[in-house]
């Protein structure tokens, strides 16, 4: 084996390792967290437990969720992005199956799901960043933008909540930082 | 929170948003599934603002337990 070979052979596993991580789950430190990837149909969840069920999982305005293969309802509560849920990311996917990629937390008897990555059945892998994706795109910027990874110090809803309630949300008792 | 004040639209609506860390009492639909309690509010009944102001009961959030 030529020293060439060896190093073609590193690179390749080093491409493929590439690939894999860029699909698995990174740890957050959350409590008792589990790395986990599963099939599941993508549903709203008012649909599930109370049988109104709009055709297009009521087109972004619903709490979204994962029905697994055992019939397990998960509530995938955060996405890939700072401070944001998983509607943008999983609603273009109603009553379709994907894969997903995140972690399971549980927190005071609470089982949550943070989707990092979803693949549509027969599609490529995509980061679970649909919200900020969106709130980008709504205001001609791009995900690169300073104004954009930092969106919850610049959303105008949120600055006027800000304003009016205080950082501690305690301006009406006097109380501010 | 799959409704505020009877919208689905809990997050759009900013309905969670203006009243966060706030105690209330509801009234409302509850449904529990997988060991998940899921609340579906038709009506706040009232609002006591933040009254829990330190972390001491719950330690910092989500980190900490």
């Amino acid at each position: 084996m030529t020293v060439k070979t060896i190093v073609a052979g590193v690179l390749v596993a080093g491409l493929l390792s590439a690939a894999s991580a860029a699909q698995a789950a990174d740890s957050w430190g959350l409590p008792d967290e589990e790395i986990a990837r599963f099939e599941a149909k993508v549903v709203d969840v008012l649909c599930v437990l109370t049988g109104d069920c709009p055709a297009d999982c009521g087109a972004g305005k619903r709490v979204m969720g994962l029905v697994k293969d055992d019939g397990e309802l998960v509530l995938a509560i955060k996405n890939a992005g700072a401070f944001s849920g998983t509607i943008n990311d999983l609603t273009p996917f109603c009553g379709q199956r994907i894969t997903a990629d995140g972690l399971f937390t549980t927190n005071y008897g609470v089982k949550t799901f943070a989707l990092q990555f979803v693949r549509p059945e027969g599609g490529e892998w995509r980061g679970a960043n649909g919200f900020v994706k969106d709130w980008a795109a709504e205001r001609g910027k791009s995900l690169k933008d300073k104004e954009v990874k930092q969106w919850f110090r610049n959303d105008a809803t949120i600055r006027a909540l800000i304003e009016a309630q205080g950082k501690l949300g305690l301006k009406d008792q006097g109380i501010t930082p | 929170m799959l409704k505020m004040e009877n919208d689905p639209d809990v997050i759009g609506q900013h309905g969670i948003l203006k009243i966060q860390s706030n105690e209330i009492v509801v009234e409302g639909d509850l449904y529990v599934r997988d060991g998940l309690n899921y609340l579906a509010i038709d009506t706040i009944v009232e609002d006591h603002g933040i009254v829990n102001h330190s972390h001491d009961e719950f330690d910092i959030q989500p980190f900490g337990n």
